[in-house]
């Protein structure tokens, strides 16, 4: 068995871009195979022999096949002995890092992602939005950022989500927020996180795993 | 030093408060239970601000440290009390719990919280009050279970969420489910998880941490 790390996503979809921009920035070795969200090539038959949920990212190591970018990347920081990024040895900076982690699917996933969809996903299929859906993200989205600047970065005082250093909690919310920006979404009544973010595409690998999302928001606006 | 005495903040109509509640009772670890009532809108109190600034629950406190969501306190007490069965003593075991508690979330708990608030607490108490008036939840919470049923339990092969032995996932997928009980829903399609259920309401702490979501059920009927 292969000891390379392959990697099933596509780059339009958040989870799929924490996991390869850690992998890229931590030099592991992997193989990325699409699997495109636009031909809902993860809901076939032959995907779903590799993912039951139907979902990206996956990986495939060894013979073990890991979903859910949380598990993923919990996994890589340990697999491949990178503390820094969640520490095995330390319960009490893995809790920090796990607190943010279980957060953000309920705090600020299920908000970002379903307003993305309503937005720009269904529009796509020629499908009208929710008026409700968007009503609760435009309720939720703003309460998640200012949560995120007065909690997790503390009002400034953290460089990052859990404190000074970069963790996984930091990719993984980097990316679902940066989803927005092909939305035009407006960051500026959020300063902290702004600093935030800027400090985030410091790392490398950022341009790379961005590629796909920083052309289609670049794309003229209707 | 007397904080060492675990200090529980949360509501047992919580699903998440029970699961933790629930792991403690089990695991005999000495704790006291400070009620936040949810019905009182407690959790959004200054007062309890400052305990968890998020304004949920449950949060713990232990040694002057305070450990916010369920998913972090329960592998944060396996892993402080060693009770290593419950989350993995391998990095393979412990992968396996946090594939389940990652897609808890936004798999099954979101429509299940969703279908509750539709179903319980809006006639109950108000549109007004509740925010989340999630559209499929009428279709999440089978697509969820059918998930339970057949990828995590194998269709009855596995005897737990993630294999042979009980583990945190089980606390909290029980605690997720068991809330439905509260609007009559109907679980005889998923057989895996009825005998699952099963097996879990014959745990030691099942009784006294679901005492008042059973109130509720029962006056449901």
């Amino acid at each position: 068995m292969s000891s390379t790390v392959i990697l099933f996503g596509d780059l339009m979809s958040q989870p799929t871009r924490a996991v390869i921009w850690f992998m890229m920035l931590n030099k592991i070795p992997h193989e990325f195979r699409l699997i495109s969200i636009g031909n809902l090539e993860q809901r076939s038959k032959e995907f779903e022999k590799i993912n039951p949920f139907k979902k990206l990212p996956v990986i495939q190591y060894e013979n073990q096949t890991i979903f859910e970018s949380h598990t993923i990347l919990r996994w890589l920081s340990q697999q491949f002995k990178l503390p820094q990024y969640y520490d095995f040895n330390d319960l009490n900076n893995r809790c920090k890092v796990d607190m943010y982690l279980d957060w953000h699917h309920l705090g600020l996933r299920k908000a970002t992602a379903g307003y993305f969809f309503q937005k720009f996903i269904l529009p796509k299929f020629g499908k009208s939005e929710s008026e409700d859906m968007v009503k609760d993200a435009e309720l939720n989205i703003p309460r998640a950022f200012k949560e995120i600047e007065s909690i997790f970065l503390a009002n400034g005082k953290n460089d990052y989500l859990i404190g000074e250093n970069v963790t996984i909690a930091d990719f993984s919310c980097y990316c679902e927020i940066n989803q927005l920006e092909v939305l035009n979404y407006d960051f500026t009544p959020y300063p902290i996180l702004s600093n935030w973010m800027e400090r985030m595409k410091q790392f490398e690998g950022f341009k790379e795993s961005h590629k796909i999302i920083h052309k289609i928001a670049s794309q003229p606006k209707l | 030093m007397s904080d060492k005495k675990i200090i529980l903040y949360g509501d047992l109509v919580s699903q998440p408060v029970r699961a933790v509640y629930w792991f403690l009772v089990i695991n005999n670890i000495e704790f006291e239970f400070k009620e936040v009532l949810l019905g009182k809108k407690e959790a959004r109190t200054d007062e309890y601000s400052k305990i968890n600034p998020l304004q949920k629950m449950p949060a713990l406190k232990y040694k002057g440290d305070i450990y916010i969501e369920s998913h972090n306190i329960l592998r944060f007490l396996s892993q402080e009390f060693n009770l290593n069965q419950y989350y993995g003593e391998t990095l393979k075991e412990k992968t396996k719990v946090d594939t389940y508690l990652d897609w808890h979330h936004l798999g099954i708990r979101t429509f299940a919280q969703s279908l509750f608030a539709q179903k319980y607490l809006m006639p109950k108490f108000g549109t007004g009050l509740y925010n989340d008036k999630n559209l499929n939840a009428e279709e999440g919470v089978p697509l969820g279970l059918k998930q339970i049923e057949s990828v995590f339990l194998k269709n009855g092969e596995n005897k737990y969420i993630v294999g042979d032995h009980l583990t945190i996932a089980d606390f909290s997928c029980y605690c997720e489910l068991k809330q439905l009980d509260g609007i009559n829903y109907d679980f005889t399609p998923y057989k895996s998880i009825q005998k699952w259920r099963k097996l879990m309401e014959s745990l030691d702490g099942y009784k006294e941490t679901n005492i008042k979501i059973n109130e509720v059920a029962s006056s449901h009927q």
